[in-house]
């Protein structure tokens, strides 16, 4: 076949020709392109890895912190526990304490309002008691009783201590002393008799016996001179059967009470 | 009843101009409008060039080609592409831009003429010593054809023309024996059977680009890495 030397080195040239515009419009240009891109993507890679680098950094330091502070928690948690469960236990024990110190009050004033209830019970019973006894000792008195009575009374004028004559003497150590005798009942000349038998030799003639009749002296008899007194009574008796009565009533409550209280 | 047109016979026949011996055949013309296609096109897409992540579609599809170029050329010659890119990959585009181009109707293809592909064969007959003696030097690029001994020297002379002209004929064979099919077959069967050829055609034109370019490429390679392999053996016998 036939080949036309211009067209061949017309095709030549044209070649050549689109080699160099080609590589000056195509080629140069668009590899520079790439590469400017590529720089560019490379600095922003490293970038990127140092700003990576960077935040596992701070993660790992982040991470440190928090982990510590994760520790200072749990301890402070624990120590909080500690601490609360000891005032609980501060507190239980006060609770207790003043439970048991109110009980303890209020046990006692049960017991003071029970001792005083049996207390005024007791009394009462007491003296209705007495009332009665009394009641029925001055429906009982009779001429008997009060001869009774009066010698009851001289003999024990008679056999007093010797301390207590010694002040009956000393009270009578004076002129013409004066022995009130008071009485409940009226004492007629066979009853004076043995108080002046009794007393005579003690006043000598010039002292003077005064018998004065005396409703509140109970079934008895009373001798007062210069601040010296004696008597005898049924009442005396009676109160001291009431004292001794009041005594053990408080013994039996204060016994009573303790007890209830271990109870 | 005309089967084959005038152009379709070979666009070197077909003259637009002439005075003397010099004449605008439809070879030359579309060869032109080819070139005129690329270098407009690139022209176009690279004077607004962006450097940043993003870019226009027309921008992407170039640096694809390129870079496919470049990946190419590297694979072949295994160091930096840069100086052969130019070169090799203006001949995938232009007998790429040229077969593809059969698609519109009263084209010829430039490649179907035997001029063509005879000036692109020696366009890389010319390039092979000229990258072999600037890399290798006058000296070491001759003493290649007296290896392993100097009976060797019109064996590679020989290879070296036949080789060329291997180029130029396959090109030119294939993309010419196919416009034949095509023109031949619309004469007798005008629907749909060449329709079918035409895109075969079509992947027959890249295919044929890819292997010209890549025996350019080779061609070239062979030239310059046969100094680099050379290289250590000199060093080891000094």
């Amino acid at each position: 076949m036939h080949i036309d030397p211009f067209i061949l080195v017309a095709q030549i040239i044209n070649f050549l020709v689109l080699v160099y515009l080609l590589k000056r419009f195509l080629y140069d240009r668009i590899v520079e392109a790439m590469n400017i891109r590529e720089n560019g993507i490379a600095e922003r890679m490293s970038e990127i890895e140092r700003l990576k680098d960077e935040a596992l950094a701070s993660v790992a330091t982040c991470e440190a912190r928090r982990h510590d502070i994760e520790e200072r928690a749990d301890e402070m948690l624990n120590q909080a526990r500690l601490a609360a469960e000891k005032e609980k236990a501060r507190l239980m024990e006060q609770v207790r304490e003043e439970v048991a110190r109110t009980q303890h009050r209020w046990l006692e004033t049960l017991d003071r309002e029970k001792a005083a209830f049996l207390e005024d019970l007791r009394k009462r019973a007491g003296t209705y008691v007495f009332e009665t006894i009394r009641q029925v000792l001055a429906d009982l008195a009779d001429e008997e009783l009060e001869n009774r009575i009066v010698q009851s009374f001289a003999r024990r004028l008679s056999s007093l201590e010797p301390q207590e004559k010694a002040l009956l003497k000393k009270a009578l150590d004076m002129p013409e002393p004066v022995v009130r005798v008071k009485s409940a009942f009226e004492l007629d000349p066979g009853l004076k008799q043995p108080i002046e038998e009794t007393l005579r030799p003690l006043l000598g003639d010039e002292g003077e016996i005064v018998y004065e009749l005396n409703g509140h002296a109970g079934a008895g008899i009373e001798l007062m001179a210069h601040g010296y007194k004696l008597s005898w009574s049924i009442d005396d008796y009676l109160e001291s059967l009431e004292e001794k009565f009041l005594q053990v009533l408080k013994e039996e409550i204060g016994t009573s009470g303790v007890e209830e209280s271990k109870t | 009843m005309e089967i084959l047109r005038l152009n379709q016979i070979s666009p070197d026949q077909v003259i637009l101009w002439q005075w003397g011996f010099v004449k605008i055949t439809a070879t030359l013309m579309y060869t032109w409008l080819v070139m005129a296609i690329l270098v407009l096109g690139a022209w176009l897409v690279t004077r607004r060039l962006s450097t940043g992540p993003r870019r226009s579609l027309w921008q992407g599809v170039l640096e694809v080609v390129v870079l496919s170029i470049r990946d190419q050329i590297c694979e072949i010659c295994h160091e930096d592409p840069g100086p052969y890119t130019a070169f090799v990959g203006s001949l995938f585009l232009f007998i790429g831009m040229s077969n593809f181009l059969i698609i519109l109707p009263g084209y010829v293809a430039p490649t179907s003429s035997l001029a063509t592909t005879s000036a692109l064969a020696i366009c890389v007959f010319l390039a092979v010593p000229i990258y072999g003696i600037s890399r290798q030097g006058l000296g070491h690029y001759v003493k290649e054809y007296f290896q392993p001994t100097f009976i060797f020297f019109p064996f590679h002379v020989m290879g070296e023309f036949t080789r060329t002209l291997a180029l130029a004929i396959r090109l030119f064979g294939n993309i010419m024996s196919h416009d034949k099919i095509i023109g031949i077959l619309l004469a007798v069967t005008p629907l749909f059977f060449p329709i079918v050829m035409h895109a075969l055609g079509l992947l027959i034109g890249m295919v044929q680009a890819y292997i010209f370019s890549i025996l350019a490429m080779v061609y070239i390679a062979s030239a310059v890495q046969a100094h680099e392999e050379g290289e250590p053996a000199n060093k080891g016998s000094r």
